[in-house]
């Protein structure tokens, strides 16, 4: 079962991973990023971890991807429909691309002994790995500074979006 | 299901996600090939945690998707500053720093 669900959300994955890079219209390539976020939220679920899937939907699709859409929104699109999409550096990019594809398979099918040394090491954690119980005990236990580091970062964000949105006094008048 | 076929799926992605942003000209666009990016590196993060039997990793996610929502946020504002500036979005057009 969790088979067939891997497959189906890897390809949908995929395919509108796809969509996104190669689309013309940035809308249509908006959408196609809230359905590969969707699918990655799935395969959180299979992997145990309910919270990050939750947070994944919440943040990415709820907020992440409107944000996206409001700015698509503000743009003119017919002038950037007619130009071309893509530089004029896409055959080295592609095959720089694919070198570095070719990297990390490598390094994924050297690497299965560390694989192996992590199945035999499972720590055993009480219902289930990714609840809400067991990720906020450790995001606010251990990890309780790079928290607070976090939201100070948003606040600095946060400020930094309002001043390099804000229109300048000249322009206003 | 082995947990090697999630970090095919990731990588496959990443890349996927790296040939957006070095051949799209459309800046909305890249920074939703980054978006990808950081997708596929919290998938690699949740595997581990996985296999590891260990939420460490999920807490590394939290992390991950809160500085993705700020750079989308400033990123974005700048988007938006150079749209006003410039009148476009293309990244090639871009290009006063260049000497």
């Amino acid at each position: 079962m969790a088979e067939i669900i891997f497959w189906s959300l890897s390809a949908i994955a995929l395919v509108f991973s796809f969509v996104v890079i190669l689309a013309k219209n940035p809308v249509r390539s908006a959408i196609a990023l809230i359905a590969v976020l969707l699918a990655f939220a799935g395969l959180y679920l299979i992997l145990d971890s309910e919270f990050i899937a939750g947070v994944q939907i919440l943040v990415y699709i709820g907020g992440i991807t409107v944000l996206y859409m409001f700015v698509v929104s503000m743009m003119r699109l017919k002038r950037i429909n007619v130009e071309s999409q893509f530089s004029r550096q896409w055959l080295a990019a592609i095959i720089s691309a694919i070198a570095f594809f070719v990297e990390v398979i490598y390094f994924i099918l050297k690497g299965k002994d560390f694989f192996k040394m992590g199945m035999n090491s499972k720590i055993e954690v009480a219902n289930g790995l990714g609840t809400v119980e067991n990720v906020g005990k450790v995001l606010y236990g251990k990890y309780v500074l790079p928290f607070e580091i976090a939201t100070v970062l948003l606040l600095a964000a946060i400020i930094g979006t309002v001043l390099l949105a804000k229109r300048e006094k000249k322009e206003m008048e | 299901m082995s947990l090697y076929n999630f970090l095919y799926l990731s990588s496959i992605i990443f890349t996927l996600g790296v040939i957006g942003v070095l051949v799209r000209r459309n800046v909305l666009i890249v920074l939703m090939s980054i978006e990808l990016m950081l997708n596929a590196v919290n998938l690699n993060l949740i595997v581990f945690s996985k296999l590891w039997g260990n939420v460490v990793g999920q807490v590394f996610t939290v992390f991950v998707i809160t500085v993705a929502a700020a750079e989308t946020a400033v990123g974005l504002a700048i988007v938006v500053a150079i749209y006003r500036h410039k009148d476009t979005v293309n990244i090639d057009e871009v290009n006063i720093l260049k000497w």
